[in-house]
């Protein structure tokens, strides 16, 4: 289910990014082979280029002994060995124990540095801008959602004291997360400008202690949270029918029924599993740098499955350096990042300011009756019908 | 409320636990990519 989430959004988003087209491959007779001056004009319109003449083109240093006129690296010529290097082809032995300690040179470094300060940078920050500003609009609108009966006066036990320690935990090691998250990639472009490099790199080094380390009590909420209330939030019937009327949240009056969860608040579990673990997992294997390479088996797995080509994108790298694997985790680990993050703001504006009554699920656990009749009428019932049975056995 | 300081408390807790465990098993990019012929800087 992950993967599948996850080879979606990988290829939406090389859908959006992908402006190289296929040309078809020039006549190389001229250069008995070699490059010609439209492959250079190609490569510099940035205009995707089949390389196998050059990145398959690196000698054969089996052929040909050590005393034929191509000298002691038998059938490898100089340039056929740099190709080697440059297209990580060639058996390289160094002293550096690093798994990327081999990898002389790689060329993906470029694009990910434009494109994390640029459609990464740009994109993400309109994102959050514009969830911000959709949020203040309903506000304007809608107001604040009240609890439109009479209040009772007593309340109902919702959440036990270990699942609002879960979702604090989660919770505030979220916004922590996302904070320091947000400032090391915008910080180079709007803090330093203002504030000075001096006064950035201060911060930069909190951040970056926080997010590596805060990252592990997420991880840990997140677990808590997922076993705690997964059976809840299975999806019912009784959400087609919230969803079929907004959930009344777009209406006084409107109250669609609904158990411990409704169909909006299993999207944000949801949304949270998912996306909270993809981040997780891309989380960790920047945390660990080399160790945990996972987009070429991805891409390989998503190529053999056709996805890429349906979208007409060709394959997709199945080779990686393991600099490339880390470029490609950075992205996804923003891009997804970024997604929660939107996605949270408006779970943190309906948990708070946005709805009457709703924070006191998670403030103390209790939550007001009619409040919950409004919210939840099907999970009332249930607790009701609960105490009624205790009560007689008691009784009995 | 106080569950939610609670579990406020613990977000640090757990934060400083691995920043100390970590730092036992070698994690950052420095370290896991240097031989031991490799001097780092201190
Ligand atoms: C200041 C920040 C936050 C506030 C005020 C808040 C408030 C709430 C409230 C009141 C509920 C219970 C709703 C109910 O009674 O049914 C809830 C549930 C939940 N919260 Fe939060 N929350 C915050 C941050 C977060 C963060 C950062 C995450 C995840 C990263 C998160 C994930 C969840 C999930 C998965 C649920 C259960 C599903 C749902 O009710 O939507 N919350 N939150």
């Amino acid at each position: 289910m992950i993967r599948a989430f996850i080879a979606g959004l990988v290829i939406c988003l090389l859908a959006l990014s992908a402006r190289a087209q296929d040309v078809p491959a020039p006549d190389r007779s001229a250069t008995g082979g070699a490059q010609t001056l439209a492959d250079i004009l190609a490569r510099q319109d940035a205009q995707k280029i089949d390389d196998r003449f050059r990145r398959d083109n690196i000698g054969d240093p089996a052929a040909g002994d050590t005393t034929q006129p191509l000298g002691t690296r038998g059938g490898q010529s100089d340039p056929d060995l740099w190709r080697a290097l440059r297209y990580d082809e060639a058996d390289v032995t160094t002293q550096s124990r690093g798994p990327a300690g081999d990898v002389l040179i790689q060329d993906g470094g470029m694009r990910w540095l434009k494109f994390r300060q640029g459609p990464l940078v740009t994109y993400g920050g309109y994102l959050l801008l514009g969830t911000i500003g959709l949020l203040g609009l309903f506000y304007l609108i809608r107001g604040r959602i009240r609890i439109d009966g009479e209040k009772t006066g007593r309340t109902i036990t919702r959440f036990k004291a270990i699942e609002r320690f879960a979702h604090w935990l989660m919770g505030g090691s979220f916004i922590l997360l996302a904070l320091t998250g947000l400032l090391s990639l915008f910080g180079r472009k709007f803090i330093i400008p203002v504030f000075g490099h001096d006064s950035f790199a201060i911060l930069a080094v909190a951040s970056k202690w926080v997010h590596n380390n805060v990252s592990w009590a997420f991880m840990i909420g997140l677990t808590m949270v997922f076993f705690m209330w997964v059976l809840e939030n299975i999806p019912n019937r009784h959400d087609l029918k919230w969803v079929a009327v907004g959930g009344g949240l777009l209406k006084k009056g409107v109250h669609p029924p609904a158990k411990k969860f409704n169909a909006g608040q299993k999207v944000i579990f949801w949304s949270v599993i998912l996306l909270g673990s993809s981040i997780s997992v891309s989380g960790l294997s920047l945390l660990f740098p080399f160790e945990l390479p996972m987009f070429a088996k991805t891409f390989a797995h998503l190529n053999e499955f056709g996805l890429p080509q349906f979208f007409g994108l060709g394959e997709l790298p199945a080779v990686l350096t393991p600099q490339e694997e880390m470029q490609y985790a950075q992205l996804w680990h923003a891009i997804v990042g970024f997604i929660l993050i939107a996605i949270i703001i408006v779970h943190i504006y309906i948990g708070s300011v946005g709805m009457e009554g709703a924070f006191d699920a998670m403030g103390n656990g209790e939550v007001e009756e009619q409040w919950a009749r409004e919210h939840h009428s099907l999970w009332v019932d249930e607790v009701k019908a609960k105490q009624a049975k205790a009560q007689t056995t008691a009784v009995e | 409320m106080k569950t939610m300081l609670l579990a406020f408390c613990a977000v640090i807790g757990i934060a400083v636990i691995a920043y100390f465990g970590l730092h036992a098993v070698g994690f950052g990019a420095a370290e896991s990519t240097a031989s031991t012929a490799v001097r780092l800087p201190d």
